[in-house]
């Protein structure tokens, strides 16, 4: 894991940095540290119901180098229990701008987060998931604007541009930007009003559907031992959502929120096949999808001391089809990977989520807040492909520390 | 030096190509671009801080409600024993029970930054993934899939 030292360095400057900043009275610095357990009845999503457990620990910290700057470095590892080869650590930070003052109308928000992955090294085993073809690093930068209306009414807007590189030369790496812009405003009976919509444009790599054999162009079948990254075209991905939120009070200390959202491709051709792992893990084109979400929140302060969080949603997902590499053996027994374009199929599925959160905070004094939580999520998912037909349930017990 | 001419001219046929490319993927922002222009040059400035009743998360509760010792649970909600006497500037409380906020001299960087933040609550994430309020963000959160919901460092 060579991004342990990254991570020793990072912290070496945040206790370099914060002293010298502190004498010069000029800097602060906060920070957050959360450990976690969880159990899972479905690891990879997927109809092979792979349970397993995994633990995280996350340090987030933040320094700010003058007023209108905020600095945060972060670091963490996640560690499965029976599919420890996912075991994987994540470091990186961030930058966070907002030159303007808290007493204007006129918000400006500008933000850059680098995040890198690096998984644990795979056994010797050949055939063993090496999940470190995923490792990479991912870019975002943000400048999002707010303007206050009115004391109960803003508009907002943003531009992000997303960048999703993995370390395995060849492998399709993903640059995204993103154009939102959205209005908030409260109505007499406390009821709360959010319309969102947004515009991406990004790239991907299909497989080229067609061979030149002999002169001849024919239809694609199959594609050969390390192949997989030489037959792709690049296409635009281009894509629309919207979506409305109403919310507002339910009773005594009790409220709700009711989510839609609704998204498009525009101009992408659904034959088009995408090379990469499908089944759930891992895979960078399963949250691109068309489709529709509806999603009900309840938040209640009613026992003492608790914010207990009721959410459930519906989705309709129509995802972009994808063919995954699959082991065969040779004519000596040797395995090796290929690629049969006649398993890609068209997908789209049917998912309904219930989640329940308590969390516990406690502020054990000025600037301290310790928060035990739980969290119960249960997911249940019907697809066009069978294979993708799964439920699961996760516990999750936490840890937070907020400095 | 006619090496050194070829190499300059590679990249700058490099650089222009990535230039166009990056040019076609960003035009769409163009819009919102000027209107940041726009509303930098032209956009009022208040003295008076507003703060109405709004739900910028989506929790369906009021944003600036006063929470003094910071616990996510507003004040009006809660009688626990200990409310913080030190107000760190993070939170809007003094402005809205009416007293005078501390002036941002006497503040350190950190809590200013705070308090701008605040301001920004409801323009700095959007709803683009889907996955409105599921997740406490506790592990890894969102991993390099590009959103959705994860189990650790695994996105599904």
């Amino acid at each position: 894991m060579h991004g342990f030292p990254h991570v020793f360095l990072a912290a070496l400057m945040a206790l370099f940095f914060h002293p010298v900043a502190s004498r010069a009275g000029v800097a602060d610095f906060d920070g957050e540290a959360s450990v976690s357990a969880a159990s899972t009845s479905n690891l990879f999503g997927d109809s092979t119901a792979q349970d397993d457990t995994y633990t995280t620990a996350w340090l987030d910290l933040k320094l700010y180098p003058l007023s209108f700057a905020g600095v945060n470095l972060v670091g963490g590892y996640t560690y499965y229990g029976d599919f420890f080869n996912l075991s994987s650590l994540v470091y990186g930070g961030g930058l966070t701008l907002i030159p303007t003052s808290d007493s204007s109308r006129f918000s400006l928000y500008v933000n850059g987060t680098y995040r890198d992955r690096e998984y644990r090294e795979p056994d010797s085993d050949s055939l063993s998931l090496n999940a470190n073809e995923f490792a990479g690093s991912e870019y975002e930068a943000t400048v999002a604007v707010g303007y206050k209306l009115t004391p109960t009414a803003e508009m907002r807007a943003g531009v992000s541009v997303t960048s999703i590189g993995y370390d395995l030369e060849g492998v399709n790496d993903r640059r995204r930007y993103d154009l939102t812009a959205g209005a908030n405003v409260t109505l007499p009976g406390r009821f709360s009003i959010d319309l969102e919509g947004g515009y991406s444009n990004g790239k991907y790599q299909h497989i080229d559907p067609v061979v030149v054999v002999g002169g001849d162009t024919l239809p694609r079948r199959q594609i050969l031992p390390g192949d997989q990254y030489t037959v792709l075209l690049e296409e635009d991905l281009q894509s629309i959502y919207i979506s409305p939120r109403v919310s507002g009070p339910l009773g005594w200390k009790t409220a709700f929120s009711l989510t839609l959202s609704h998204r498009q491709f525009l101009d992408h051709n659904e034959a088009d096949v995408i090379y990469g792992y499908s089944t759930g893990y891992l895979s960078p084109w399963l949250t691109e999808f068309a489709g529709e979400a509806a999603v009900i929140r309840v938040k209640t302060y009613l026992i003492p001391r608790l914010i207990v969080t009721l959410t459930t949603g519906y989705w309709r997902r129509e995802h972009i089809q994808t063919v995954e590499s699959e082991w065969l053996l040779d004519r000596f027994g040797r395995p090796y990977r290929t690629v049969n374009l006649l398993y890609a199929q068209k997908r789209a599925d049917r998912r309904r989520r219930l989640e329940v959160r308590v969390q516990w905070p406690l502020a054990m004094k000025p600037g301290l807040i310790v928060e035990p939580s739980l969290e119960v999520d249960y997911t249940d998912n019907n697809s066009t492909v069978r294979v993708y037909d799964h439920s699961s349930l996760n516990i999750t017990g936490g840890l937070t520390v907020r400095f | 030096m006619a090496s050194l001419m070829a190499v300059g001219r590679y990249f700058s046929v490099r650089t222009l190509k990535m230039f166009s490319t990056e040019l076609r993927n960003v035009w769409p922002m163009l819009p919102a671009s000027c209107l940041l222009v726009v509303l930098l040059v032209c956009c009022p400035v208040s003295s008076a801080r507003l703060l109405g009743y709004v739900d910028l998360d989506g929790d369906g509760f009021d944003n600036n409600a006063p929470d003094t010792d910071l616990d996510g649970i507003p004040d009006e909600f809660e009688a626990h024993g200990f409310v913080s006497t030190q107000i760190d500037g993070l939170q809007a409380a003094p402005m809205f029970a009416g007293q005078a906020p501390a002036a941002d001299a006497q503040l350190k960087a950190g809590e200013i930054f705070g308090r701008r933040k605040f301001t920004t609550r409801g323009i700095a994430e959007n709803r683009r993934d889907f996955d409105i309020g599921f997740g406490s963000g506790l592990g890894l959160g969102a991993g390099l899939g590009g959103g959705g919901a994860c189990a650790g460092g695994i996105c599904f």
